[in-house]
C-alpha cells in the first residue's frame, strides 16, 4: 500500500523534474564563495544579478548554483560583514564562478553592508530559525567569561532550560531529548560539560550554528523539537595561524593551516578545564577532582573543482572523582568523513559516513563495581541538491543509522564480591529517505514542500519478556503501580526483527512577501523520533537512560504548526518578528511515582505513556548595525503533559489531567545589548527575566524509622520563584591583537533558586525546613584571547 | 540498590557546585493522614513475644514539633493459622500499641487491621528468614568522606560485619545500629546503600566488611549493637524510596513523589495512609569497642 503510493508519487515527481529541467537553452553559473583571508567556505552568502531577478545563496559548503538565460550580467556577491564584490560577466556558457570575499573593517560597516542581504530574515523562506555567528557569541557576557554557544542560544526566543546551567535545552516546549544536536553531521547525545556549565562546542573551532525550531526541512529527522546544526571551521588554507584563549575555568588552543595552499587545510583545537588543578594546588578539594577536555580535528582537500574531501572528529570527556567513593567519566566521540561531489554545476552532492559513540562510566568504590554504558551509531548518508532552474530547487537523499545501545555492563573492581552483569544490549536499524522541493512561485510567494520516510527496526539478538497482561500494573488496594507479571521470555536471534515502525513525515513552509520589508511565513512539520530519554530528574544528568522504541514503547511523533510575521524597518537596521506555534506530541513517556530507572533491564515496568502539547508566541527585535547592537526576545508559552492511567480505573499521573511540564515557563524575556565605542573596545549587557519552572511542594510531614519525612502529593503544582539577573561585560583589544573580556555575571547578586528541597534540620530532627539551592551569586570573569 | 547508586553520585556533585540557604515559604495545609510504623519481629535464637506498632498522624510541614500520635485506635494482628492478637495502647506513650503474647514464626503471614477515626485500614506481610551475622568486628578508619563532619578530622573505630548470603534465593536486608542503647540513623547519601541492600549482585557470596553506617566513628568503651533484618521485595522498594527521598538534596533533584507503603484504607481508598507494616527475622550482634 505504502509502496504503491510512493511509486505513484515518485513517478509524478520525475515527470515534474523533467519538465523543469528541460529549460529553454539556459546556462548555469556555480561555484564556491570563500573568505579571502582564511579560505573558509562562507555559508549563506548571497549572489545575485544586478538588474535581473536571478539569485541564490551558498549552502553549508559554500556552494551556489544559478541557472539563467545567457546574457551579460553584473554579478553581485555579498555576505554580512564582508566587502561586497561586483563582477561584470558576459555569461554565454555554463561556467564555474568561485570568488573570495574580504572581511571588511568595522568602521566601514555601515556604508557597505546595505548592498548585502541584511533583510534575510524577511526574504528567506525558512522561519523559526536562528543563526548565530561565533563573532556575536563572543561579545555576549557569560558566566566566568567563558564564551559558549548553548548559553547564547538560550538568549533567543523559544529556547529555555529547566534550570540555570542545566545540561540540556528545551525548544518550544520540547523535552531535552528532542533536540537533534549535530556537530559536522554527527549526533551528540550529551552537549554539556561540567554538568551544564559549558557546552561541548569549542567556540574557536566552530564556524556556524543553525537552530531550527519549526518548519524543519525534510533532510533532518529523528528528533521531535529542533535541530541544532553546528559546523566546524575547515581550517585556514592560506597560512598557518594559532589562536587561543585563557580563562578562569578552561584554556583553548587552536592551530590551523594549509595542507595544500588554497585547496586543502587542517585544524586542531583543544580545550581543557583546570579548575581541578587550581583547587588541588591550594589543597581545597582533597582527593576530589572534576575536569573536562575536548579535541576538535578537521582536514579537507579539494580534488579538482568537482570533488572535495572532509574528515572531522570530535573527542570530549568529563571526569569526576569523589575521593574514595566513586569516579565518573562520560563523553562523546564523533567522526565524520564527507565527500562533496559536483555531478554538474547544477547537481551538488555530499556523501557522509558518520560514527559516534556516547559513553558513560562509573567506578563505584563503595560497591566495588564498575558500570560502563555506550550508545554507538554508524550512519552513511547521501544528500543531493539539484538546482533545476532559477525558480526550482530539488533536494533529496537517503541514509541509514545502525544503533547499538549498551545500557550497562557491570564488572567487579579488584577482588570484590560483585557478580559481573550486563543489561540487555539493544540493536536497531533506522533507514530514511526524503524529497524536498523549493519553488519560487512568483516574486512574492516561495514555498517548500517535502516528505521524509523513516523507519526503525529493532533487531536481535535480545530476549524480550512476555507479560501476563501489561508490563506495568496498577495495584488499586495500595494505590501504586507495580511491575507486570512475566510469563515467558522470547529469544530473538541477531537476524530477527523484534519490532518495526515506519511513517511519513510531511514538511511544508511558505513565505508571502508583502513588500521588500515585510513578509508572512507559515510552516508545518511532522517529526518522528525513535529514541526516548528516560530520566527521573528534573533536568538531565549523564545517568539518564536512552531507550529505543520497541515492543513496549512506540515512537514519539510531533506535529507542529507555526506562523510568523516578519518586518524590518529603518533601512533594515532593525528587524522584528512575531511567531506563534502549536505543537502536539504523542507517545511521551514519564516514569511513575517511585520508579527505579537505573540498572533496570525492564524499563517498561516503570513508565506510563501519554501526550504533550506546547503553544506560545515569540517576539524578537534586533538592531543589526550602528554602535549599539543587540536584541530583545520575549516568549509567552505553555507546555503541558498528560499521562493517563492504563485504563480508566487508575489515576496515571496527576489523575490523568494535563499538568505543566518541567520546562514550562510562562514568560521568558532576555535583552542583550552591545555598545561599541571603537573597534578596540566595547561594552555589553544581558538582562534576563523568566517565570519559575514548576515544582512540587510538600503537603505535610510525618515520622517513620526515626526520620522526619516530607509528604508530597500531586506533581508540578507549584512554581519556583521567578528567575532574573543582569550581566555586564567589557571587551578590550590590546596592541598585540589580543582580546581581553571582563565580565560580571549576576551583577545585583540575585539568588536564583535552582531548586527548593525540604528536609529535616540535622541539629533537631523534629524541625523541618525549606532549603533553596542556588548556583551563582555575582561572579566575575576574565578571559584573554590571542592569535598569531 | 539501583536508585541509590545514582543518587549518591548526584548528591555528591551537588555538594561540589551549589550554595544553599534556608528560606521562608508559605505552604498550603495538606490532608491529615494516618502513619503506620510497625513490624512483627522474630529474633534468632530467642523467644520474644512482645510486639509494638506505632500510629501517628501527618502534620503541617513547618510545624516545629513531633507529629501527633493517633490515639484510641483498635489494632489487631492476625496470623495465617487463624490466631488473632489484640494490641493495647500504652498508657504512658499515646499512639504506641503493644501486644505481649505474639510469638512470631518465620514463614508466617501476618495481617494488620486498624480501626481509626471511623475508617478501617489493613496490611499484610510475610515474615522471611534472614542470614545470621557471621562476625562483628572493629576496624580503625580515617574519616575519608569527601565532606566529612568538619572538625571531626581523624576518624575512629568503624563497626563492620560479615554475613553469608544464601545462594539461589532473592534476599533483601535491612540493618539497624544502636550505640550505647540508642538507635542511630542518618539517611545521608553515603548511607543510602548501607542501611538496606539487595543480594542482586551478591547472590550466594559471603559479604565481608559491610558497614551499616558510614558516619559512625566510635571511641573505645562504646557499645554497638547491629541488628540484621529480613525484608520483603516490596518492603525493600519502600525503604529504598523512603531513604533516598529523605537523603536527597541539591543540584540533581529527582522530583519528589508520594511514597506509598503496604497499608490500605479499606473505607476510603483516596484517604490513603503512610508508613509500612513489616515482619522480619532479626539477627543481632553486639560488641564493646576495644582500645586495640
Amino acid at each position: 500500500m505504502l509502496h504503491s503510493q510512493l511509486g505513484k508519487h515518485g513517478f509524478l515527481l520525475v515527470m515534474m523534474l523533467c519538465s523543469f529541467a528541460v529549460a529553454q537553452g539556459n546556462v548555469t553559473v556555480g561555484g564556491y564563495i570563500t573568505d579571502a583571508k582564511s579560505g573558509e567556505a562562507l555559508i549563506g552568502a548571497n549572489i545575485y544579478m544586478k538588474d535581473a531577478p536571478y539569485g541564490a545563496a551558498t549552502n553549508m559548503y559554500g556552494f551556489y548554483s544559478i541557472t539563467l538565460p545567457p546574457a551579460p550580467y553584473t554579478v553581485v556577491f555579498s555576505y554580512l560583514g564582508y566587502a561586497v564584490e561586483e563582477m561584470d560577466l558576459n555569461i554565454q556558457f555554463s561556467r564555474d564562478v568561485s570568488i573570495e570575499l574580504s572581511p571588511e573593517f568595522l568602521e566601514s560597516e555601515s556604508i557597505v553592508v546595505t548592498a548585502g542581504r541584511v533583510d534575510a530574515n524577511v526574504q528567506n523562506l525558512q522561519m523559526s530559525t536562528v543563526n548565530l555567528k561565533v563573532e556575536t557569541i563572543r561579545k555576549v557576557p557569560v558566566v566566568l567569561g567563558e564564551v559558549d554557544l548553548l548559553k547564547s542560544i538560550q538568549l533567543l526566543p523559544g529556547v529555555t532550560t529547566v534550570r540555570e546551567n542545566a545540561s540540556g535545552f528545551n525548544v518550544r516546549g520540547g523535552a531535552v531529548d528532542q533536540n537533534l544536536v549535530l556537530l559536522d553531521e554527527s549526533p551528540i547525545y550529551n552537549s554539556a560539560h561540567l554538568m551544564g556549565f559549558f557546552s561541548v562546542f569549542n567556540s574557536d573551532a566552530i564556524k556556524d550554528a543553525q537552530l531550527y525550531k519549526g518548519g524543519i526541512p525534510a533532510r533532518y529527522g529523528g528528533r521531535l523539537s529542533s535541530v541544532l546544526d553546528v559546523r566546524q571551521k575547515e581550517g585556514n588554507n592560506k597560512s598557518y595561524r594559532t589562536t587561543g584563549g585563557v580563562g578562569l575555568i578552561s584554556s583553548r588552543l587552536m592551530v590551523e593551516g594549509p595542507i595544500v595552499r588554497d585547496s586543502g587545510s587542517f585544524l586542531i583545537a583543544g580545550r581543557r578545564s583546570y579548575g581541578d588543578l587550581l583547587l588541588k594546588a591550594f589543597d581545597l578539594i582533597g582527593d576530589n577532582s572534576i575536569y573536562f577536555y575536548d579535541l576538535n580535528l578537521k582536514a579537507n582537500l579539494a580534488l579538482g573543482s568537482s570533488n572535495r574531501l572532509f574528515v572531522s572528529g570530535y573527542l570530549g570527556e568529563d571526569d569526576f572523582k569523589m575521593g574514595e567513593v566513586f569516579t565518573n567519566a562520560w563523553g562523546n566521540s564523533a567522526f565524520t568523513l564527507r565527500w562533496n561531489h559536483l555531478f554538474s554545476a547544477r547537481l551538488f552532492s555530499n556523501f557522509s559516513a558518520i560514527y559516534s559513540d556516547y559513553k558513560y562510566s562509573l567506578d563505584m568504590n563503595a560497591r566495588d563495581l564498575n558500570w560502563d554504558s555506550h550508545i554507538i551509531n554508524f550512519n552513511p548518508k547521501w544528500d543531493f541538491s539539484w538546482f533545476l532552474n532559477d525558480r526550482h530547487q530539488f533536494d533529496f537523499g537517503a541514509g541509514a543509522i545502525y544503533n547499538i545501545f549498551q545500557p550497562g555492563r557491570i564488572t567487579p573492581l579488584d577482588d570484590s564480591d560483585v557478580t559481573a552483569t550486563t543489561l540487555d544490549e539493544k540493536y536497531a536499524l533506522e533507514p530514511s529517505a526524503y524529497l524536498s522541493f523549493n519553488q519560487k512561485v512568483n516574486d512574492r510567494v516561495n514555498i517548500q514542500y517535502g516528505l521524509r520516510l523513516s523507519a526503525f527496526s529493532r533487531l536481535g539478538s535480545q530476549a524480550i519478556y512476555q507479560y501476563e497482561s501489561t508490563p506495568i500494573l496498577y495495584n488499586a488496594d495500595l494505590g501504586v503501580y507495580q511491575n507486570g507479571v512475566v510469563v515467558d521470555s522470547v529469544n530473538y536471534a541477531s537476524d530477527e526483527t523484534i519490532s518495526q515502525f515506519y511513517g511519513l513525515e510531511p514538511r511544508f513552509s511558505a513565505r508571502y512577501l508583502f513588500d521588500e520589508q515585510t513578509s508572512l511565513k507559515l510552516s508545518y512539520n511532522r517529526m518522528r523520533q525513535y529514541v526516548h530519554l528516560i530520566s527521573n530528574n528534573t533536568s538531565p544528568t549523564p545517568l539518564d537512560i536512552w531507550a529505543p522504541s520497541g515492543p513496549f514503547i512506540e515512537p514519539q511523533i510531533a506535529d507542529q504548526f507555526a506562523a510568523g510575521f516578519f518586518h524590518n524597518f529603518a533601512d533594515n537596521i532593525y528587524e522584528a518578528s512575531l511567531e506563534i506555534y502549536y505543537k502536539a506530541m504523542r507517545n511521551q513517556i514519564d516514569y511513575v511515582d517511585g520508579a527505579d530507572l537505573t540498572l533496570n533491564n525492564t524499563l517498561e515496568t516503570e513508565i506510563l505513556i501519554g501526550e504533550g502539547r506546547a503553544y506560545g508566541a515569540e517576539l524578537f527585535i534586533r538592531k543589526n548595525r550602528g554602535r549599539l547592537t543587540g536584541w530583545l526576545s520575549y516568549t509567552l508559552a505553555r507546555t503541558e503533559r498528560r499521562l493517563p492511567g492504563l485504563t480508566s480505573d487508575d489515576p496515571g499521573i496527576n489523575n490523568g489531567e494535563y499538568y505543566p511540564a518541567n520546562s514550562d515557563k510562562t514568560h521568558d524575556l532576555s535583552v542583550t545589548a552591545v555598545y561599541e565605542f571603537n573597534p578596540a573596545w566595547s561594552v555589553s549587557s544581558n538582562f534576563i527575566y523568566a517565570s519559575g519552572t514548576p515544582t512540587t511542594y510538600p503537603a505535610s510531614k510525618y515520622e517513620y524509622a526515626g526520620l522526619t519525612m516530607t509528604q508530597f502529593e500531586d506533581r508540578n503544582q507549584q512554581r519556583l520563584p521567578a528567575y532574573h539577573r543582569l550581566d555586564v561585560g567589557v571587551t578590550l583589544q590590546d596592541w598585540l591583537r589580543g582580546d581581553w573580556t571582563l565580565s560580571l555575571y549576576n551583577v545585583y547578586n540575585h539568588k536564583n533558586a535552582y531548586s527548593i528541597q525540604f528536609e529535616q534540620d540535622n541539629n533537631d530532627p523534629t524541625k523541618t525546613q525549606a532549603v533553596m539551592t542556588y548556583i551563582f551569586g555575582i561572579v566575575p570573569g576574565i578571559t584573554y584571547n590571542f592569535q598569531f | 540498590m539501583k536508585m541509590l547508586f545514582c543518587l549518591s553520585v548526584m548528591i555528591s556533585m551537588t555538594l561540589f557546585l551549589g550554595c544553599e540557604e534556608v528560606i521562608e515559604l508559605e505552604l498550603a495545609d495538606g490532608e491529615t493522614r494516618l502513619v503506620v510504623e510497625g513490624r512483627i519481629e522474630k529474633p534468632q535464637g530467642t523467644a520474644v513475644s512482645q510486639q509494638e506498632i506505632r500510629l501517628t498522624l501527618t502534620d503541617d510541614y513547618f510545624s516545629q514539633e513531633h507529629t501527633p500520635p493517633a490515639t484510641g485506635a483498635e489494632v489487631v494482628v492476625y496470623d495465617d493459622t487463624g490466631n488473632s492478637f489484640q494490641f493495647q495502647e500504652v498508657v504512658a506513650e499515646p499512639g504506641l500499641y503493644s501486644c505481649e503474647e505474639l510469638l512470631a514464626e518465620t514463614g508466617r503471614t501476618y495481617t494488620l487491621t486498624i480501626e481509626y477515626a471511623g475508617e478501617t485500614y489493613s496490611a499484610e506481610e510475610t515474615l522471611l528468614p534472614v542470614a545470621p551475622i557471621d562476625s562483628l568486628y572493629q576496624v580503625y578508619q580515617e574519616d575519608s568522606r569527601p565532606f566529612g563532619n568538619a572538625g571531626s578530622g581523624a576518624g575512629g573505630w568503624v563497626p563492620m560485619i560479615d554475613y553469608s548470603d544464601p545462594a539461589g534465593v532473592e534476599n533483601f536486608y535491612q540493618w539497624e545500629v544502636y550505640v550505647n542503647g540508642v538507635y542511630v540513623i542518618e539517611a545521608d547519601p553515603g548511607n543510602l546503600f548501607r542501611l538496606i541492600q539487595s543480594d542482586e549482585l551478591y547472590d550466594g557470596q559471603q559479604v565481608e566488611g559491610h558497614t551499616p553506617d558510614g558516619n559512625l566513628f566510635l571511641d573505645p568503651g562504646q557499645v554497638v549493637l547491629i541488628r540484621q533484618l529480613s525484608l520483603s521485595n516490596i518492603g525493600f522498594d519502600y525503604l529504598s524510596l523512603f531513604f533516598s527521598q529523605s537523603a536527597e538534596r541539591g543540584l540533581f533533584d529527582t522530583p519528589p513523589a508520594t511514597i506509598r507503603g503496604n497499608v490500605a484504607n479499606d473505607t476510603d481508598p483516596d484517604h490513603y495512609p503512610l508508613g509500612y507494616f513489616g515482619a522480619a527475622e532479626v539477627a543481632e550482634a553486639e560488641m564493646i569497642i576495644q582500645a586495640e
